[in-house]
């Protein structure tokens, strides 16, 4: 893939990139398999994909840009919800998370590029999102944090490590074709 | 293509005829105090008013049946966390306590308990609706230029109608690449086993980042090539003035806002209580 030659070549690729990397999650998000009181949702797949194919700036820009674009009302978050109510509701902690998630994975990522490195990044950055997002979850319902890590956390961690190792798969196989998208 | 996620959809109707700007602050309005608000009359109002739009705005059951289907999934299931975590939070709401089913331990059925969740329920056939008359009615370009004329950076305002747009592309592409990789025999249907699926959907998966990545330098040079991102502010083809029906929609939306948060005054706060 052919590289940006200048400052202003590079800033319009980076929004094309969000872009098209918000699309990903929009679409990813409505994907569920019902696990017990906690969907399966393909956000994270996504999210993981993404962080771990490019640069900070082009996967931060692509969550931020899908975050705005729940938070005016486009319905693209799970389950199609959307607004400002949802992202300063009792998920917010999740979804503000995707942006800690993304930072770390592509910080990792633009230096270390093995499929073990891709792993670590994404298994550290999942499990470290589904904490912020059961904290400010607890916080948000007035739930026992110890319940609450239980439900919406280690039910979450078989599926995290399921993900991480699709995410590998899949990022290793685009790295090797496209690169690292800078 | 048939059940998309949502996309925009030409018609002849005063809803299409709208300015972008206006049904962008009339939704985010109506929205915001649909989700605030917990009086009852009050969102039932609201709802019979976005139903009576949504007809209006002549949206057919194909066009949104996946979307709908999808948030109904979610919603019932958000219903059921909210009592699994708190089966007792209509109880500390409204002060009262009516019991249904149980008298003692965690699970117990009150009827503010029903009462709070029906409102929850209220609130999600209010704002559905809503965003889909929005984006069904709403050109991609003119809700850029519509972000653009509230305030939003007309980068972040392209880049969002280019997502907007990206959206159907994508959907298409799935399909296509998903009935050529069952031509060759690969199995995506619910018949099939859990593995042979996955394997499936993988093939799918691959071909439709690959091809979606392909054309991320054809997009970013055509847009460099018109000199996009030189100046501080652009121009819109679809710009759209505002008129009278504009004003008149803004009007109409701004009363109702009044109304609920007078309600907020009445009520002594968010919640309308009918067990005092």
């Amino acid at each position: 893939m052919d590289k940006p030659t200048s400052k202003k070549q590079a800033n319009v690729r980076t929004l094309v990139l969000a872009a098209e990397f918000a699309v990903f999650l929009a679409i990813f998000a409505q994907i569920s398999i019902p696990f017990g009181i906690v969907p399966f949702t393909g956000q994270t797949l996504a999210l993981g994909l993404f962080a771990s194919i490019a640069r900070p700036k082009i996967s931060l820009s692509a969550v931020a840009l899908y975050l705005i674009m729940g938070a005016i009302g486009l319905p693209i978050f799970a389950g199609g919800s959307a607004g400002l109510v949802v992202l300063f509701g009792p998920n917010a902690g999740y979804l503000f998370g995707f942006l800690i998630y993304v930072a770390l994975v592509s910080a990792v990522i633009v230096k270390y590029q093995r499929w073990w490195q891709i792993a670590l990044a994404n298994l550290g950055a999942s499990l470290l999102q589904l904490l912020i997002g059961t904290i400010g979850y607890a916080l948000w319902v007035h739930v026992p944090v110890t319940q609450a890590l239980y439900a919406g956390m280690v039910v979450f961690i078989p599926l995290a490590i399921v993900k991480v190792v699709i995410v590998t798969l899949v990022a290793t196989k685009i790295i090797q074709r496209f690169g690292v998208f800078k | 293509m048939n059940n998309q996620l949502f996309g925009y959809d030409p018609q002849d109707t005063w809803l299409h005829h709208l300015g972008g700007a206006t049904k962008l602050l009339a939704f985010i309005g109506l929205s915001v105090i649909a989700m605030a608000s917990y009086d009852t009359r009050f969102t039932i109002v609201v709802m019979i008013l976005t139903l009576i739009l949504f007809k209006q705005a002549k949206i057919t059951w194909r066009q949104i049946s996946l979307v709908v289907k999808v948030i109904f999934a979610f919603s019932v299931l958000n219903l059921i966390t909210v009592y699994i975590f708190a089966p007792e939070y209509g109880v500390h709401i409204y002060g009262t306590r009516h019991l249904l089913l149980g008298n003692h331990g965690y699970f117990t059925l009150t009827q503010e308990q029903l009462f709070y969740e029906f409102n929850l329920a209220l609130k999600y056939i209010v704002t559905v609706p809503l965003a889909l008359i929005f984006l069904i009615t709403t050109n991609p370009s003119e809700f850029a230029a519509s972000l653009n004329r509230v305030g939003v950076s007309y980068r972040i305002s392209y880049a969002i109608a280019l997502a907007l747009r990206y959206i159907p592309d994508v959907q298409a592409n799935y399909l296509q690449i998903s009935l050529a990789q069952q031509a060759r025999g690969y199995e995506l249907s619910k018949k099939a086993k859990l593995a042979t699926r996955l394997k499936g959907a993988t093939q799918v998966l691959m071909p439709l980042i690959f091809s979606s990545l392909e054309r991320i330098d054809t997009i970013s040079q055509a847009m460099e090539l018109r000199r996009f991102g030189r100046n501080k502010k652009r121009t819109w083809y679809m710009d759209h003035k505002l008129g009278k029906a504009d004003y008149g929609t803004l009007l109409v939306v701004a009363g109702i806002i009044v109304i609920g948060i007078g309600l907020f005054k009445v009520n002594g706060g968010r919640f309308f209580n009918p067990f005092k």
